[in-house]
């Protein structure tokens, strides 16, 4: 979407997103030197970044968690390198949808923390969220215990191994002798299809229009990949939700393909869920969207699309 | 209207002025100062044309309400310190028609550096503090560079080369070569911060500094000259080679009047023009050796200042590069 300053506000970040405003890479490369490493000097003295290059973009956000959160996160080799604009626009979103609820201690669910544990350390740092924090495979798990300890976040966050892929919450809950209740969960679901012939192909029916990220993609098979895609992914998590309704008081996740909202919004109409709510997060070249659903009838989602 | 600069008059180092710009005692002299208009003529200044070198469009005559912001003979009431404020980085308006001073309208320096013509045949060229870029353009032309960016702090003067580059490629061919090897750009030579040396690049067979250093030294100070001479030796290729013309010390005194932040810097300086050589050849910033160039002749005593060649050590180990 081509942005210009008449629809920024409709097609830009999120209002309240620290990165709206463009980081003046010059002074954050003179302040960190491991940052400055991966940029480029121009003749005229300012600093340049190369967002096609996986190191660049690690050494980038890592700095960006530096200087906005005062997080020191590191991430798996190999890893999917969350973009700090996205996961700030997805927690902003859930602020939004929170807010009305005047509450006082926020708990909620992070799905798939991976390495990073971002959105939970995001939360937690920012808004002081308590969060559960889901992953199965091992080696993420190890990084982010690592990364909450780190920080400084254990009575936060809490790092659940999750013993297989294949459920989501089941696993947890079963052995939850707490009977604890959660507002929200957020998930990132592995985007592509491990079953398609051609997982990554672009189904953009307009290249020009809409010109491929900026971004190298980052990222290991299983965190960008599953069966049946983040289509099948969202609807276990519908189907799981259906079974726990009452331990989370909003459902949400990501969706990364504009053609799977309306299936999801079908799957969920289906499942006879009315209290929906979808939303778009714009960075860059880059829009994705977010599907929320709820069984609380006292929480009210608006019907249909919202922007932020 | 007259468009002499009186500024540039200073920068002759003598005191001797220019017959015609003698300020007019009589009537009949006041007319010959309206015909030392330099932008008209400026078109034959380049010596050696095979083409006409194209000057920018001189600037529509000034209303009268703009007159008063006008460097020149018919101010009143403007404060000396206004009219300096202009140029505190020497980004002179109208600096090639004034340096120009041999009847065929040639830049002295250019009979220097055609006692070497290897040095920038087919060589990737920086050219620093180009001003509107004449001499940078001669210097591409007679010498056949490869290619030559010029940089200057000035966007005026920026696009002024700009706009000549851009008439003179509407009049010749289409590439390669001259003037499509050309290129200028707007900057800050000297960098925000020491650290960012550390990922500068070699990328240039030849840097050019040609009357600059008195500029970058007023106006940073002893750090940002030392930083950009550790800049242009980082930007160099091994072999590469920095010709310097630097400006002598005596000269600076005049020009600490031009702002607060000059003349702080001005009287800070320790690291004079003498020590130059020692620092460049030192460890700091490690060039292997100087030559002495030559000074130009034929010019006012204000302008022989020597052009020394610096040459870094060929295949050594760059100790403050990142060679990716």
């Amino acid at each position: 979407m081509v942005k210009n300053k008449q629809n920024s506000k409709k097609f830009g970040m999120h209002l309240r997103n620290v990165l709206r405003q463009a980081p003046d890479y010059t002074k954050l490369a003179i302040k960190y030197k491991d940052f400055r490493n991966v940029c480029s000097l121009e003749l005229n003295g300012k600093v340049s970044v190369n967002f096609r290059n996986e190191r660049t973009l690690r050494e980038l956000t890592k700095m960006l968690l530096t200087e906005y959160f005062d997080l020191n996160v590191d991430f798996a080799p190999g890893s999917l390198v969350p973009t700090l604009a996205l996961r700030l626009n997805y927690i902003l979103w859930i602020e939004d949808l929170l807010e009305s609820f005047k509450l006082d201690q926020i708990k909620g669910i992070d799905i798939g923390c991976g390495s990073s544990c971002i959105y939970s350390l995001l939360g937690a740092k920012k808004n002081n969220w308590k969060m559960l924090a889901l992953e199965s495979k091992p080696e993420n798990i190890e990084y982010a215990r690592e990364n909450v300890k780190r920080n400084h976040l254990e009575d936060l966050v809490e790092v659940f191994a999750q013993p297989d892929n294949t459920c989501i919450f089941k696993s947890y809950f079963e052995q939850d002798t707490k009977e604890q209740m959660y507002h929200f969960c957020l998930c990132n679901p592995p985007f592509f299809d491990s079953n398609s012939p051609n997982p990554f192909g672009a189904n953009t029916r307009n290249p020009e229009r809409r010109p491929a990220p900026n971004n190298a993609r980052t990222g290991s098979q299983e965190e960008l990949t599953c069966a049946g895609g983040e289509v099948q992914f969202v609807q276990r998590i519908v189907d799981e939700s259906l079974e726990n309704k009452l331990c989370v008081r909003i459902f949400t996740s990501m969706l990364g393909v504009k053609a799977n909202v309306p299936r999801i919004l079908e799957y969920l109409k289906e499942k006879g869920l009315t209290n929906v709510s979808t939303t778009e997060f714009h960075q860059g070249h880059t829009t994705r969207w977010a599907v929320a659903w709820s069984f609380y009838t006292e929480t009210p989602l608006s019907q249909g699309t919202s922007s932020n | 209207m007259v468009t002499c600069d009186f500024t540039m008059d200073v920068e002759n180092n003598n005191n001797t002025r220019f017959p015609e710009l003698e300020p007019a005692k009589s009537a009949e002299k006041r007319k010959n100062n309206g015909t030392t208009d330099v932008a008209p003529s400026e078109s034959k200044r380049l010596k050696g044309n095979d083409v006409k070198v194209d000057v920018p469009p001189r600037p529509p005559p000034q209303s009268p309400k703009k007159r008063i912001y006008l460097n020149g003979a018919n101010q009143t009431n403007k404060s000396k310190h206004d009219k300096n404020l202009n140029f505190v980085y020497g980004n002179y308006k109208h600096y090639y028609g004034k340096r120009i001073l041999d009847k065929d309208f040639h830049d002295i320096r250019l009979d220097v550096l055609a006692t070497q013509p290897d040095l920038l045949r087919d060589k990737q060229v920086l050219d620093i503090g180009c001003n509107s870029g004449h001499l940078s353009i001669q210097i591409a032309r007679q010498f056949q560079v490869k290619t030559l960016v010029g940089m200057d702090i000035d966007q005026g003067l920026v696009k002024a080369a700009q706009s000549t580059i851009y008439n003179l490629k509407r009049q010749m061919n289409s590439g390669p070569g001259f003037p499509h090897n050309l290129r200028f750009l707007q900057g800050n030579y000297v960098l925000e911060d020491d650290v960012l040396l550390e990922i500068e690049r070699p990328q240039f067979d030849v840097i050019l500094c040609l009357s600059v250093t008195k500029w970058i030294h007023l106006n940073f100070g002893d750090a940002g000259l030392k930083q950009a001479f550790r800049r242009m030796f980082l930007q160099l290729r091994p072999g590469g080679k920095l010709v310097l013309e630097p400006q002598a010390f005596d000269g600076y005194k005049r020009r600490k009047k031009l702002s607060e932040q000059i003349r702080e810097n001005y009287n800070n300086i320790k690291f004079r023009p003498e020590h130059f050589t020692e620092y460049l050849l030192g460890p700091e910033v490690g060039f292997a050796s100087m030559d002495l160039m030559g000074i130009p002749e034929h010019c006012e005593a204000g302008f022989k200042r020597p052009i020394e060649i610096f040459t870094k050590p060929t295949g050594s180990k760059e100790s403050n590069t990142n060679c990716d």
